[in-house]
C-alpha cells in the first residue's frame, strides 16, 4: 500500500500540477464600432490598447465596449461565455496556447476555429451590424498574475 | 443668350473649337456683355476646380483592404484551374503517391515534437465567409464574417448580421 | 525574389514588370502606393464609402487580370484610374435602371433651374482658405446629380475630352456638353450659396 502511494502519489501531484499550467485565462469583450458618438452610461469606450489596434485597422471613428468577460480555462474542457443575448461563445483550452473557438450568434453556429492566444495579442472575430456599424469579439490570454475567476 | 451659344462659349474654354471657331468666339466674347460674363463665371470655375479636388483616403488599414483584393484573386485563379480540368492523375499518379508516402513520414515526426504553428479555420456559418489575416505589427490576428451570397457581395448591401449589437441599455458590462 | 522591405525601394516599372510576371507581392506594393488614388476616384464618382471600397478593389483584382495587356502607354495609376472610372460608371448606370424617372431627373438632365440662373458676377470663392475651399467644392459635388457630377469628374479632374467622355458614359457630344455646362452652373451657384450660408 505504501509502496502504491509513493509511487503514484507524486505521479497524481505532478499531473495536478501539469494540469493547472496548462490552464488558460482568457478575457473576451463584445465591442460596437460606429460612426455615432454614444454618451449612454452603458457605452464605454474600449480600452487603449484594443481602441488603438481598431482604428489602425477598420474605419469606424468609435468603439464601445458593452460586455467585458475573463473565464480560466482547464484544459481539454469547453466552456460557454455568453457574450449578449444573441451572441455566446463556447471556447475549448486544447494545449498550448491554443483555443477552439465556436461563434454562436442568435442560436446559430456562425464561426469556428482554432487559434493562437498570447496575453500580447488579440484575436479579433468581427462582421458587419445595421447602420453601418461592426460587431467584434476581442479574445486574448491573460496575464497569470492578473487572472480573475469567472466561470460562466 | 440661346442654349447652343452658352455650350460654344464652354467649348471654347476647354480647346474643344477649331481654330477658325475659336477667333469667332473670342470676337463675341469681346464685344457682348453677357457672353463675357458668362465666360468668366466658367473661367473662374475651372481654374477653382482643377486646383482643388479633395483627395479622400481608403478609410482602413493597408493590410485589411489588400486582404480582400487577395483573397478574390486567389478565388478566381482557382476557378480558372479548376475550369481547365486541374490535374492530369495519370500522369502525376505515381510522383503523388511518393510525395503522400514522405509526407505522412514528416507529419508524424512533427506530431511527436511540437503542435502545428498555423490557425486552422474549420468552418464558418452558411452562407458566410471568413477572411483572415495577421498583422504583425500590431500584435493581432483578424477574422472577418460576411455574407457570401453573390448578391450581397457589396458590404453596403449586407442583411441584418447574425452577431447584433444589445440596446446599449440593455448591456452588461463587468 | 526580392523582400517585401525591398519590394518599395523598388521603381514602378520594375514593379509592374514583377508583378506581370505573376508576382503577386509586387503587386501588392502597387496597391499600397495608388490605393489611396484610386479610392478617391470612386469615392468622387460615386459619394458612398461602401461603394467606393468595393469598387476600388474590384478596379485591383481587374488590373491584376488584365496586367498583362498594360502596355505602359500611359502611366499605371492612369491606366488603373480608367478601370475604376469604367467599373464606376458601369454601377452608376445600373442603378439608374433601377431608380424610378422623376421629373427631377429629368428635368436635370435638360437644365431646369440652371436655365433660369442669373451669371454668378463675384467669385464665391474668393479669400477661403484651401482647406475650406476643398471642404466647399467636395460638399457642392455631393449635391450634384450622378450624371452631372459624372461628366464634372471626367472633365475636370481627369481631363477627359468631350469625346471621349461621351464614349465612356454612352451618351451623345451634345448630351455631354450640356450636361457639362448644367453642371457647371449648378456649382458655381452652390458655392455661391455655401458662400452666403456661412456669412449669415
Amino acid at each position: 500500500m505504501k509502496l502504491a502511494i509513493s509511487l503514484f502519489l507524486p505521479m497524481f501531484l505532478l499531473n495536478a500540477l501539469a494540469a493547472g499550467a496548462a490552464d488558460m485565462a482568457l478575457e473576451a469583450k463584445l465591442v460596437w464600432g460606429t460612426n455615432d458618438d454614444k454618451t449612454d452610461a452603458n457605452c464605454k469606450p474600449v480600452d487603449a490598447d484594443l481602441a488603438g489596434k481598431l482604428h489602425g485597422m477598420f474605419k469606424w471613428k468609435n468603439y464601445y465596449e458593452i460586455t467585458n468577460r475573463t473565464a480560466m480555462m482547464p484544459l481539454d474542457q469547453m466552456c460557454d461565455l455568453k457574450m449578449s443575448d444573441r451572441c455566446t461563445l463556447k471556447l475549448k483550452n486544447v494545449g498550448e496556447s491554443r483555443i477552439e473557438v465556436h461563434c454562436i450568434g442568435q442560436g446559430k453556429q456562425v464561426h469556428e476555429g482554432a487559434y493562437m492566444l498570447a496575453p500580447t495579442a488579440w484575436v479579433v472575430l468581427g462582421g458587419n451590424c445595421t447602420n453601418n456599424t461592426a460587431w467584434f469579439i476581442g479574445l486574448r490570454a491573460v496575464d497569470d498574475s492578473k487572472r480573475a475567476v469567472t466561470k460562466n | 443668350m440661346k442654349h447652343d451659344f452658352e455650350v460654344k462659349i464652354q467649348a471654347r474654354l476647354d480647346g474643344e473649337l477649331s481654330e477658325q471657331e475659336a477667333r469667332r468666339m473670342d470676337e463675341w466674347i469681346a464685344r457682348d456683355a453677357e457672353a463675357g460674363a458668362l465666360a468668366a463665371e466658367l473661367g473662374r470655375l475651372k481654374g477653382v476646380l482643377s486646383r482643388n479636388e479633395t483627395a479622400a483616403a481608403v478609410p482602413e488599414s493597408r493590410e485589411f483592404y489588400w486582404s480582400k483584393i487577395q483573397r478574390e484573386i486567389q478565388r478566381m485563379d482557382r476557378s480558372v484551374v479548376a475550369a481547365r480540368g486541374g490535374w492530369s492523375w495519370r500522369r502525376w499518379a505515381k510522383p503523388l503517391a511518393g510525395l503522400a508516402a514522405l509526407g505522412c513520414v514528416l507529419a508524424i515526426v512533427r506530431w511527436e515534437t511540437s503542435p502545428p504553428a498555423f490557425d486552422e479555420i474549420s468552418a464558418t456559418g452558411e452562407g458566410m465567409e471568413a477572411i483572415t489575416f495577421h498583422d504583425q505589427s500590431a500584435g493581432m490576428t483578424v477574422v472577418w464574417l460576411q455574407d457570401s451570397t453573390p448578391q450581397v457581395k457589396k458590404a453596403s448591401d449586407a442583411p441584418a448580421a447574425p452577431i447584433s449589437i444589445p440596446d446599449p441599455g440593455e448591456s452588461e458590462v463587468e | 525574389m526580392s523582400t517585401d522591405h525591398e519590394k518599395s525601394a523598388l521603381a514602378e516599372p520594375d514593379l509592374v514588370g514583377l508583378a506581370q510576371q505573376g508576382e503577386l507581392t509586387a503587386f501588392e506594393e502597387l496597391v499600397a502606393r495608388h490605393r489611396d488614388k484610386i479610392y478617391a476616384r470612386a469615392y468622387s464618382m460615386m459619394r458612398n464609402e461602401d461603394e467606393a471600397l468595393d469598387l476600388s478593389q474590384d478596379a485591383w483584382v481587374k488590373g491584376w487580370q488584365r496586367l498583362k495587356q498594360f502596355q505602359g502607354d500611359s502611366s499605371f495609376v492612369t491606366w488603373m484610374t480608367r478601370i475604376v472610372i469604367n467599373l464606376c460608371l458601369d454601377q452608376l448606370r445600373k442603378q439608374k435602371r433601377q431608380r424610378a424617372e422623376s421629373i427631377e431627373a429629368m428635368e436635370e438632365e435638360s437644365g431646369g433651374v440652371e436655365r433660369h440662373m442669373p451669371v454668378i458676377v463675384a467669385n464665391p470663392t474668393e479669400g477661403l482658405e484651401r482647406a475650406e475651399l476643398r471642404a466647399r467644392i467636395d460638399r457642392a459635388l455631393g449635391q450634384l446629380s450622378n450624371e452631372h457630377r459624372t461628366v464634372l469628374v471626367l472633365h475636370e479632374f481627369e481631363e477627359l475630352e468631350y469625346k471621349e467622355i461621351a464614349r465612356r458614359m454612352k451618351c451623345s457630344i451634345g448630351t455631354v456638353m450640356s450636361r457639362l455646362f448644367y453642371a457647371r452652373r449648378r456649382m458655381a451657384s452652390l458655392l455661391a450659396g455655401l458662400k452666403r450660408e456661412n456669412s449669415e
